[in-house]
């Protein structure tokens, strides 16, 4: 018990650090140090100011790039070509865009085959590859501005299998 | 036991009105580096006492406590006075503090060793932060220090940061809310819970 009485309390103990501080010496050069340092820092030039400068000179260049890069990839045709899902279908076609007359009147043909064809714009089939129960049926069709059948095994043998398969 | 208390001069008391340490700030705001010396003044033992016993290591404390007051020069401008200007420069202070730490601990640089012993490149600062141990405190003072800095470098850098701040920098749980940006009951819990494992870490060494 008595041993117990005369040891300190947690608290005690946590508040005696507060007195475990360096001597005099140390603040005085701890206090310079800081003085010299923060003089210092007013000559540097502050976050912001680090990058008005460079930007006079890379804005501009900037600017120009992205000008240049975005007029290029206005000119050339998206690569990326929209997939549109066909309902009551396992097809999946890959359509772009092209804008012609001739396409058009290759959808009103494929639409006079009594296709339940959605997508009203104008459009050329890429590619249409179905291998689920047409194993050997690989219909390719695709070319610039033409919708021209590249390559096509079977279909003249199973057309009416086909487009009953390929219900649009 | 008493607790051999250093010379109370030692410890600068922060006895300026907030609005004489706002004057202090606009009059540094206009260029006045005599007035930032004097805020410098104010608050140096206190923000360095916090930092050294968040990091352990004297001469991190020192580089620390100076990259704070040269922070807080350069961001005076974005003190808006909502707070207490000691609490902003705390906050300063606490968050380099822990970042550092964090630092150190990624490196693989933290050991208990190298916390105590501060090995370092600035030797002159770091013999000029080391207390003078015999002069001034009793040799059991130094070691019950001792274990009262290992018992606290168990606690995690939060749980540790939350009773300095408390109980040997005496701050409310509000103004440590404040700080560490959490809540008052977050402050509450993890003092409690940092208290109940310094009580089980130094059993032999407190009362009960």
């Amino acid at each position: 018990m008595n041993t117990n009485q005369s040891k300190p309390s947690l608290e005690a103990l946590l508040q005696s650090k507060k007195y475990d501080l360096p001597s005099d010496d140390f603040w005085n050069v701890l206090q310079d140090r800081v003085k010299g340092k923060a003089l210092a820092s007013l000559s540097e030039p502050s976050f912001p100011q680090r990058f008005i400068k460079p930007s006079f000179v890379f804005l501009p260049v900037l600017a120009l790039a992205l000008f240049y890069s975005l007029s290029f990839y206005s000119d050339t045709p998206s690569l990326s070509s929209p997939t549109i899902s066909i309902a009551d279908t396992s097809i999946t076609a890959n359509l772009q865009e092209k804008g012609s007359s001739q396409d058009f009147k290759i959808i009103q043909d494929l639409e006079s085959l009594d296709h339940d064809y959605t997508n009203t714009t104008s459009v050329v089939f890429l590619s249409l590859n179905d291998k689920s129960s047409y194993a050997e049926t690989n219909l390719e069709l695709s070319h610039e501005n033409s919708f021209e059948i590249q390559y096509l095994s079977n279909f003249d043998h199973h057309q009416d299998d086909l487009l009953s398969q390929y219900t649009f | 036991m008493q607790i051999a208390a250093k010379d109370n001069n030692v410890v600068t008391e922060v006895s300026l009105h907030p609005d004489e340490v706002y004057d202090l700030v606009t009059l540094a705001l206009d260029g006045d580096f005599s007035a930032f010396d004097k805020i410098m003044s104010l608050y140096k033992e206190r923000l360095y006492s916090v930092i050294y016993n968040i990091t352990f290591n004297h001469n991190d404390a020192a580089d620390l406590t100076q990259e704070t007051f040269v922070k807080a020069f350069r961001s005076l401008s974005k003190f808006k006075r909502k707070s207490s200007f000691f609490t902003w420069i705390y906050r300063i202070g606490v968050n380099m503090a822990l970042t550092h730490l964090k630092k150190k601990k990624a490196r693989k640089f933290f050991s208990f060793d190298q916390l105590i012993n501060g090995e370092s490149h600035h030797k002159e600062i770091s013999n000029l932060a080391t207390p003078e141990k015999s002069s001034v405190k009793s040799t059991l003072l130094n070691e019950l220090h001792e274990k009262l800095n290992e018992a606290l470098s168990e606690l995690s850098d939060k749980h540790r940061t939350i009773v300095v701040l408390f109980e040997i920098d005496g701050l409310s749980h509000k103004e440590i809310a404040t700080i560490m940006k959490c809540t008052e009951g977050t402050v509450r819990s993890r003092l409690h819970y940092a208290k109940l494992q310094l009580q089980s870490l130094l059993g032999d060494y407190i009362k009960n």
